[in-house]
């Protein structure tokens, strides 16, 4: 049978969320636009949508997994962060009521358990400004507040692509010809 | 598929199966065959990935896993399993979470035998009105068969064993999920009853669809009905009754609803209205209030299983023996035999009724696929796998669409006025399981479940047992989640339902 892993590629970008919640799409809005963009050959963008337990794999055996996702936080709208190993699968005792509940780290988990982990995820979390609660009402587009900010995230995304344990990895000329393709394909977009 | 469903009924062509032309009936075999992997999947995945952690402690540093999230719930309660220091294989709960690992390899090759018909798992893009676009192919059948564990008439049974339990799904199911679930059931069972004080029972009426239907025939795999198992006793007393979309009304007197003075409320969903008024007077949910005939109803596996049990006990009904076989076998495992299987039967109106539910339609589903799987070799090799239906010019047409989500009874109700869609209604599972209060008052199945459940179990604070109406929740597999999903770094618990708490940073 086809074996998956066999054409998987080293490095992931996940966007993940629900696009119909405003802002809550954030991850996927992000790897629609970076999809439509030329990336190194080891490189796969995927837009994980809602997932349950599916995640696990997308993610297994994977050099680096790079999510994008909304952030729920006290800080003011649009605010980024990001994460790292270990800094978000640490345990958690909370009683939780919702079977879905942090999708994504339960499948983090799951593939330490399987030992399929990813060597290295990096976790890119946005506070959303809008989640569709003010007018109750779908919508697929972000609010101005994030719409400013994906620039912003695919930049800090095309980064990460360069980086292996937190450092720079290949020769420069590897390096160089990733951000000239990226911003080549980024002037091709505003034309 | 109820979607697909509604635009088969809306484009003439028949649903149940029986009006396809010879040739498209493999493409009724493929969709039962997606549905039924899908099926499978997902009731392993509730029993071990989603239910499970309600009954294990990890929380202790000399468990092998201590530490690694999800088995460590926080309210302390007699009824969950702490592994033996160093976790000893055969011991309940080692074995338990050794078998969640199991079980994360054995869902996805449940995913994956759908896949090689659907394409992708899951939202499979291979539907489409009239059958499906996939075409039958030997190396198809024959890595279903791999997947599935389906013996080669030539190799016999040897595919189906315990040591095969990592490698096919009906090795995992008789060889890893069967055994868990007697194994949990003596130790959760004060707890699990119908007959216990712990809450949990619902409503005891049951609906079903039916789905799976016969590509020859149009019989329905899993029977459609609604049973009325309020009684005490299965026979007299239970009654079961011819089912009939028609019969079904949407309440939104406690739903952030408008009701437009009274004339959006029990309506059908072919004309229903759905116009968000949050925070309307009186209202507490989301979710509308949708009753059959004016009765309160419960789906999901254990409605199907109770349906179809009763279709045979009741009826004599023989199309339906495997699934009052499989029943009996496990009520004999649980030791719920004496007086008689039939006595104690009303005792599956519970959590513990609706988690081996689950095991038994999973085990009963995953048998006959094997078939399904035959089936198509019987059919004419050449000619497609639909029946191609022009959409009707210029007509209003409307349809329905039904089907058996993992969940329960699901339907889709379309209107079609100048070729575009005028009016899409939808009545899925958990609006039947979390309805709210009817029109009338009366409560939805998982409130009614609640109703009674001891919280406080004693003097102290420690006492409060909150777990219990977690696994009475999570005993119906609500799908309740699917609306925002947020990961919040600072461990805080900002709603109950919709968004939850993750780890510190």
């Amino acid at each position: 049978m086809l074996s998956l892993n066999k054409i998987k590629k080293n490095i992931l970008i996940l966007g993940i969320g629900n696009l119909l919640m405003r802002d809550d799409g954030i991850g996927i809005h992000v790897a629609q636009r970076m999809k439509d963009m030329t990336l190194p050959p080891d490189v796969e963008v995927i837009d994980g949508g809602m997932l349950v337990l599916e995640y696990l794999y997308l993610i297994e055996g994977r050099e680096k997994v790079i999510v994008i996702d909304a952030i729920k936080t006290d800080d003011s709208p649009g605010t980024i962060y990001r994460y790292k190993n270990g800094e978000i699968e640490k345990k958690r005792k909370d009683f939780s009521l919702t079977p879905h509940e942090a999708a994504f780290m339960k499948n983090l988990n799951a593939s330490y358990l399987l030992g399929t982990n990813p060597e290295e995820v990096i976790f890119i979390g946005i506070r959303p400004a809008d989640t569709g609660e003010s007018d109750l009402k779908l919508d697929t587009n972000l609010s101005p507040t994030l719409e400013k900010k994906v620039p912003e995230i695919i930049e800090m995304v095309m980064k990460e692509i360069m980086m292996k344990g937190g450092k720079l990895k290949g020769n420069f000329f590897d390096r160089e010809n990733r951000f000239i393709n990226h911003r080549r394909k980024e002037m091709e977009v505003k034309r | 598929m109820a979607s697909v469903r509604s635009l088969d009924n809306a484009f003439g062509i028949d649903p149940n199966g029986y009006g396809y032309n010879t040739n498209a009936r493999k493409g009724v075999i493929l969709r039962n065959l997606v549905e039924g992997a899908d099926l499978v999947m997902s009731h392993i995945t509730h029993f071990y990935h989603l239910a499970a952690l309600d009954y294990i402690n990890t929380d202790y540093s000399d468990c092998p896993i201590s530490g690694v999230p999800p088995w460590s719930p926080k309210d302390n309660d007699t009824a969950t399993m702490v592994p033996t220091a160093g976790g000893t294989t055969g011991d309940t709960a080692t074995t338990l979470i050794l078998h969640y690992v199991q079980a994360l390899n054995i869902r996805r090759k449940a995913h994956e035998m759908a896949a090689l018909i659907s394409g992708k798992q899951p939202c499979q893009p291979m539907l489409l009105p009239g059958g499906v676009t996939s075409v039958v192919t030997t190396a198809l059948t024959s890595n279903f068969n791999t997947l599935i564990g389906d013996p080669d008439a030539s190799i016999g049974d040897s595919w189906i064993t315990a040591a095969n339990s990592g490698k096919n799904i009906l090795s995992f199911i008789n060889y890893v999920y069967q055994p868990d679930i007697l194994l949990v059931a003596p130790i959760i069972s004060g707890f699990t009853k119908a007959s216990s004080t712990q809450g949990g029972s619902g409503v005891a009426k049951y609906l079903a669809y039916g789905t799976f239907p016969n590509h020859s025939t149009g019989t329905l795999y899993i029977s459609s009905g609604f049973l009325d198992a309020t009684s005490g006793v299965v026979s007299p007393g239970w009654t079961l009754s011819t089912f009939n979309q028609g019969n079904i009304a949407e309440h939104i007197k406690y739903s952030y609803y408008d009701e437009g003075g009274g004339a959006n409320t029990q309506l059908h969903p072919s004309v229903g209205v759905t116009k968000p008024q949050y925070g309307k007077s009186g209202a507490y949910t989301w979710a509308k209030a949708p009753r059959y005939n004016g009765n309160v109803a419960e789906v999901g596996p254990l409605a199907r299983v109770l349906i179809n049990y009763a279709s045979a006990a009741l009826h004599g009904n023989t199309n339906v023996t495997v699934w009052k076989d499989t029943v009996d076998y496990v009520m004999n495992a649980l030791g719920l035999n004496n007086p008689s299987i039939l006595a104690n039967i009303p005792e599956l109106r519970s959590v513990l009724g609706r988690h081996a539910a689950r095991f038994i339609e999973a085990k009963v589903i995953a048998t006959a696929m094997t078939g399904w799987l035959r089936d198509i070799h019987s059919q004419p090799l050449t000619g497609g796998t639909y029946t191609h239906t022009p959409i009707p010019s210029g007509a209003n047409n409307s349809g329905y669409g039904l089907t058996e989500a993992p969940r329960g009874a699901l339907g889709h109700w379309i209107r079609i006025a100048g070729r575009r869609i005028a009016n899409y209604q939808c009545v899925v599972p958990t609006t039947w399981n979390v309805s709210p209060k009817d029109d009338s008052g009366v409560n939805g199945p998982i409130e009614k479940a609640l109703i009674g459940t001891p919280i406080d179990t004693g003097a102290s604070s420690a006492a409060i047992n909150r777990l219990r109406v977690g696994r009475i929740i999570r005993s119906f597999d609500p799908c309740i989640a699917c609306t925002v999903h947020i990961v919040t770094p600072d461990r805080k618990t900002i709603d109950k339902f919709e968004v939850s708490p993750l780890p510190e940073r």
